[in-house]
């Protein structure tokens, strides 16, 4: 049997006919992305991106057909801009035409997040160890990307950096490896950290989080992309300049609060939704975390790997 | 006459050590309680298991002390306000009715 077609094998003639035309059937997680754009910054951008990943052929389903065009009009040529559209509606405003990484990544997440009802989603990294994952639930400025970078790095297999996706019939997440996405400041940190084995595919400024950067997930989530992990470790992270590492205990009805607090669609799910979040809270260890260097923080996370699972 | 108490209908709840956590599905509510209030709800529970389904705060009380050998009447007058007090806040979020 013949491995899988990647993205990565495709000539750049090859990759820009898909992309103008049917469509790049990209499988990543359970889904596969048909995605079309004429914009030349993806025809670079996804293959160091996305190298890794298989793709479908063109007559498999696609759970989502996307794309990222250009604006017509005076948009086209006076501070020219792009649109991500879904099914031929748009549901973002437009950015500016030099965004088409970020806007692809922020739309391939707003797919999920407004169209995966069938699991529990959650805006947290995951990562995984051992076969259990452990779950960094945090709002946007928490230093949970940079620690979720830091981490993947030092070993532990990548799920998500952005959504944790929870089966309701197993409680098993599931992987949704993708472009690992870090703001700002923690560009350079990871970059220092990751040294000279870590590439930003694309950085690009003045977007309206700031400086985005973007790398490829490590080889390993994406070739394990179908393997899913039980729960393990609830861990709320907070950055706090200057602070040591530290984890402190949560009680499990605390965690179960914060969780709701950070799910997308957890109400949607009514009664499935809280059964399958207590159903993960009970199965977790829950702790808090604040951290300000990263090598203390890998390695608490390396002791607290060692904890049977579902240790209170 | 006693105010009569009844647990909302098709509520869920887990718990969780300590806590317990409730979901009120036709307010699309989840609220935490403390131990108090699982103590309460767990009382509310057994009323309803058994059939019961309202009971007043005497009942409660007697159910809550039940395994509580000869319990002098400063420990039942105090109780019974503790237990007030948790009986509005379990009304407050719509855990009773």
């Amino acid at each position: 049997m013949s491995a899988a077609l990647t993205l990565g094998d495709l000539s750049p003639q090859a990759l820009d006919a898909a992309l103008r035309g049917p469509g790049l059937r990209l499988r990543t997680g359970p889904w596969v992305f048909a995605i079309r754009s004429r914009l030349p910054q993806l025809l670079t951008a996804l293959p160091a991106l996305y190298g890794r990943h298989p793709l479908a052929d063109d007559n498999t389903f696609a759970d989502f057909h996307v794309e990222v065009i250009r604006a017509t009009g005076l948009r086209r040529y006076i501070r020219p801009q792009i649109y991500f559209g879904i099914g031929g509606e748009s549901p973002f405003s437009p950015l500016p035409a030099d965004q088409g990484v970020p806007i692809l990544e922020w739309g391939m997440n707003w797919c999920i997040t407004g169209h995966a009802h069938h699991l529990l989603v959650l805006h947290a990294a995951v990562l995984e160890r051992n076969g259990r994952a452990l779950i960094l639930p945090a709002p946007s400025g928490s230093g949970k990307s940079t620690l979720c970078a830091a981490l993947l790095l030092r070993g532990w297999r990548l799920l998500s950096d952005e959504l944790a996706l929870i089966d309701p019939a197993t409680g098993q997440l599931l992987p949704f490896p993708r472009a690992v996405s870090l703001k700002n400041a923690s560009i350079e940190v990871i970059q220092a950290f990751g040294g000279d084995q870590l590439q930003f595919a694309s950085v690009v400024r003045d977007t309206v989080k700031g400086t985005v950067g973007h790398f490829a997930p490590p080889p390993d989530a994406v070739e394990r992309g179908d393997e899913r992990a039980g729960p393990g470790w609830i861990v709320f992270p907070k950055y706090v300049a200057g602070s040591a590492a530290s984890l402190s205990p949560m009680t499990r009805g605390q965690a179960m609060i914060g969780l709701i607090e950070n799910a997308f669609n957890y109400n949607l799910l009514h009664r499935t939704g809280f059964q399958t979040m207590a159903n993960l809270v009970q199965a977790s260890t829950c702790r808090r975390f604040q951290y300000s260097r990263l090598d203390e923080a890998v390695q608490l996370f390396d002791e607290l790997s060692c904890l049977p699972p579902g240790a209170a | 006459m006693s105010r009569v108490y009844r647990l909302t209908e098709g509520l869920l709840s887990r718990s969780l050590g300590d806590e317990t956590v409730v979901y009120l599905p036709d307010r699309f509510e989840t609220h935490l309680l403390d131990e108090a209030g699982a103590q309460v709800l767990e009382c509310a529970l057994a009323f309803q298991s058994s059939g019961r389904a309202a009971f007043t705060a005497a009942d409660a009380l007697t159910w809550l002390m039940a395994d509580q050998t000869n319990p002098n009447s400063s420990d039942m007058a105090q109780g019974a306000q503790a237990l007030d007090v948790v009986l509005a806040d379990l009304c407050r979020v719509g855990v009773l009715a």
